[in-house]
């Protein structure tokens, strides 16, 4: 088994991509998707709700070199659910830019729509198939990273 | 002067003379002739009928003179009448110690002489005389006094031929009176023998006039009230002031067929000059004792209902003030009905509302919030205001209640009061909680299953593809083979649980009604599928005419894009493929059919398809997990709706739908 992602510290110029993922075969097979897409940001990775919040608030200006390009967010997390971890990141005033995607199974209509009461970005129902979730990592990287003008500076 | 004595039969004498009726009358030509007559026979200048009453004289005729009456004190007549039998005789006034003080001799007209014949009634009562009278002394022969004394009996008999018509008018329009009465009315004599009886005296009783006159009036009695009866005629006839305790509100008579019927009797006594005699008049009950037995059968029923109730009955009066209270309410609000009855509103009754608004309520009672009185205010229509509400028991806990308050009118409309009618919903509003919470839970699960599920489908089948993608060529073949398997297997299930938690979605759908147009949504489904429906060369027929529906449109739009998706994969095989919709409005029911030409099915299988995971074909002819008839049938079952198919093998297949054109869903 290739060895799962760890969280790090971004060294790099690129700001960093944050996802928030519980399960390991999901975080693994993402980072794969992306890694295939050959996408140069780096990963930071928290692992429920709780470490989510945690580092929104230990990362919250907008010189910080930490602070994510965007933020793939699961709803269904340990501790603190997805929804709880948006709202935290939209009281802050420099969290409340950042580009937050719902990359979730759910496709139920009352997560969808309270998603973006809170104000998600963009809301992904993550394929079964490798093949589509691959697809979906190519546009993600194709609109988010290299299409889409970042609010913050490169650090 | 000297007054004349007052006669020794006086009253007896007034009482004929009233008789007459003849007092402040008209002049009438018979008594005229007959005054004008007497003046002539006797050769004087003044000729009077004079009417002796209580305390004048009144003329009926008079000659030569321009006054109507003279006080009695003055009056020669009043002498007259004190002896009936005889003509009074005053040859000069002059000289007689009763009249020569007399102002009419002292003055004008000055009489000097008088002769008055007793006008004496058939009865022997002297009511007046027919007199003549002259300025001087005179005589008058006997010739002239017994033509005076005719003339007089002419008087008499003119004065009761006229007293018998008028009591033969009178009779008439009595007859007449008792005829018209809604009253049925007896007449009898003293001793109880009937001798009248109105028409409706002979419909009450079923006897005609003849059957019964000159009866006893007991015969119309019944045998075990008759010892009554003749009582309360005896204490009538000794104290005929006794009229009133006479009258009886309810007794009974005796029909003819000898039923006894419910009846009201007044009895009255009636004295005329002739005779006494008894009235019975008698108002048939009959009607009144039905609607009085219908009233006490309603109100026993009322007792009934209201004591037994389930639910809480409170009235009240037009001030608000607690009127009734029954059982139920006693039991439900732990106060007796004595205790509030009188005393209270149903304010009393109100339980905790303050602070904010309990955005969870029904709308309708966040609208009431104001108030129980406000509640009880807006009671203004006859139809009942119904609504959840929280009461207070007596020791202070709260009991939610389904309220329905209605106003009470009299017939003109104007409001008396309010019935406010409470059911106990504590059971129900726990049963609420228990299935809101089952329900969550069940969200809860699908929600776990697509999520909790899938995400081990997702690492079998990246896992699988990776080895598939990068290590395919260091496998055996069958380790590949066995590879695609597991790929194949997993995207199965992947399908089954989407279709799963499709088919638990609209089980636990409650659907909202919008007004939609069929024929926009047949032709936006097949708009959806138009890439497929040119892949695969099918020739599309839709004939749907504008059709506008009330109801759940997603449902119906789930319910015809499977049977469209169903007719485009069976039938992708045929050459060409033919996909034909019609829809048409029928008695209030909206019919669609989607046909096919694909490979159908064996009608004895048509119960089975409408299974969930039922299938008739292998997937590896036809993908598919089982779930979309069975999807389509549970939405026409929430629709009200139905479905049938026909189809024969390999000749494809036709599935009607059937919908109410108004899917009116709870308001």
């Amino acid at each position: 088994m290739t060895p799962l992602a760890t969280r790090a510290v971004a060294t790099e110029r690129l700001r960093p991509i944050l996802m928030v993922e519980d399960n390991d075969m999901d975080l693994d097979l993402c980072m794969q998707a992306f890694a295939e897409h050959a996408v140069a940001n780096p990963f930071l990775v928290c692992r429920d709700g709780q470490e989510a919040t945690d580092f929104i608030d230990a990362h919250a200006t907008s010189t910080d070199p930490n602070l994510p390009l965007l933020v793939l967010l699961d709803l269904r997390l340990p501790k603190l659910d997805g929804i709880g971890v948006l709202r935290h990141a939209r009281k802050h005033a420099v969290w409340n830019q950042v580009p937050f995607i719902i990359l979730t199974t759910s496709r139920e209509n009352s997560d969808i729509q309270t998603a973006y009461q809170f104000g998600v970005n963009s809301y992904i129902v993550k394929p079964v198939d490798f093949f589509a979730f691959s697809e979906v990592a190519r546009r993600v990287q194709l609109y988010w990273v290299l299409t889409n003008q970042a609010p913050f500076a490169q650090p | 002067m000297s007054r004349a004595e007052i006669p020794a039969d006086e009253a007896q004498r007034l009482h004929t003379l009233h008789s007459y009726g003849v007092l402040d009358t008209p002049a009438e030509r018979a008594f005229d002739d007959l005054a004008a007559l007497a003046a002539h026979v006797c050769q004087a200048p003044i000729a009077l009928v004079s009417l002796v009453d209580e305390n004048r004289q009144w003329f009926k005729a008079r000659v030569g003179i321009e006054a109507t009456q003279t006080p009695r004190d003055i009056a020669f007549c009043a002498h007259a009448i004190l002896r009936p039998d005889e003509l009074l005789l005053v040859r000069d006034t002059s000289v007689d110690g009763r009249f020569q003080d007399n102002p009419m001799v002292t003055s004008a007209p000055g009489i000097r002489f008088y002769a008055g014949a007793p006008l004496v009634a058939s009865d022997g009562h002297a009511v007046g005389t027919l007199c003549v009278t002259d300025i001087v002394p005179r005589e008058l022969d006997r010739a002239q006094q017994e033509a005076l004394e005719k003339l007089s009996r002419q008087v008499v008999a003119i004065l009761e031929l006229r007293r018998t018509t008028s009591e033969r008018r009178q009779l008439e329009r009595f007859r007449l009176v008792i005829e018209s009465v809604p009253n049925a009315i007896i007449g009898a004599d003293r001793d109880g023998r009937i001798n009248l009886v109105n028409a409706e005296a002979e419909r009450l009783f079923g006897y005609t006039r003849a059957d019964l006159v000159g009866q006893l009036v007991e015969r119309l009695v019944p045998v075990d009230l008759r010892a009554e009866h003749a009582g309360r005629w005896a204490n009538l006839l000794a104290n005929p002031a006794s009229r009133h305790e006479a009258v009886c509100r309810e007794t009974l008579g005796l029909h003819k067929c000898g039923d006894e019927v419910p009846i009201e009797l007044g009895l009255t006594l009636l004295d005329t000059s002739h005779h006494t005699f008894v009235l019975e008049s008698i108002t048939d009950v009959a009607e009144r004792k039905a609607y009085e037995f219908l009233l006490h059968r309603v109100q026993i029923l009322h007792r009934a209902i209201v004591d037994n109730a389930g639910c809480a009955i409170v009235s009240t009066d037009a001030d608000g003030l607690i009127t009734s209270f029954n059982p139920a309410a006693e039991r439900m609000f732990g106060r007796v009905a004595a205790e509030v009855v009188g005393v209270h509103t149903p304010q009393i009754l109100q339980g905790d509302e303050g602070g904010a608004p309990d955005m969870d309520a029904e709308p309708s009672q966040r609208a009431l919030g104001r108030g129980f009185a406000s509640l009880l205010d807006q009671c203004r229509g006859d139809d009942a205001r119904e609504c959840e509400w929280i009461c207070a028991r007596k020791d202070g806990s709260q009991l939610p209640v389904l309220l329905s308050v209605t106003a009470l009118r009299d017939t003109d409309g104007h409001k008396t009061g309010c019935l406010v009618l409470a059911l106990d919903i504590s059971q129900r509003k726990r049963d609420e909680e228990i299935l809101r919470e089952k329900n969550e839970e069940l969200k809860t699960f699908a929600y776990t299953v697509s999520h909790d599920l899938k995400a081990p489908l997702r690492g079998i089948t990246g896992y699988a593809q990776e080895v598939q993608r990068s290590h395919a060529e260091s496998l055996p073949e069958r380790a590949r083979f066995c590879i695609g398997q597991v790929i194949s297997a997993a995207k199965n299930l992947d399908r089954l649980i989407d279709d799963l938690l499709a088919y638990s979605r609209i089980v636990a759908h409650v659907p909202q009604p919008v007004r939609f147009r069929l024929d926009e949504l047949v032709h936006r489904i097949l708009d959806d599928r138009s890439l497929t429906v040119a892949d695969q060369g099918v020739e599309i027929d839709i004939e749907v005419p504008r059709i506008e529906l009330r109801g759940w449109e997603h449902g119906l739009h789930q319910v015809l894009s499977n049977l469209i998706d169903n007719a485009l994969k069976y039938s992708r095989q045929s050459r060409p493929p033919r996909v034909a919709v019609r829809a048409g409005l029928t008695n209030g029911a909206c019919s669609v059919s989607v046909a096919d030409n694909g490979i159908g099915f064996d009608m004895k299988y048509q119960d089975r398809i409408y299974g969930l995971f039922n299938r008739l074909v292998r997937a590896s002819e036809f993908e598919g997990t089982g779930a979309g008839l069975a999807i389509v049938s549970k939405v026409l079952e929430k629709l009200g709706g139905s479905i049938r198919a026909e189809s024969t093998p390999g000749q494809g297949a036709t599935f009607f739908i059937e919908v109410p054109e108004f899917i009116e869903s709870s308001p």
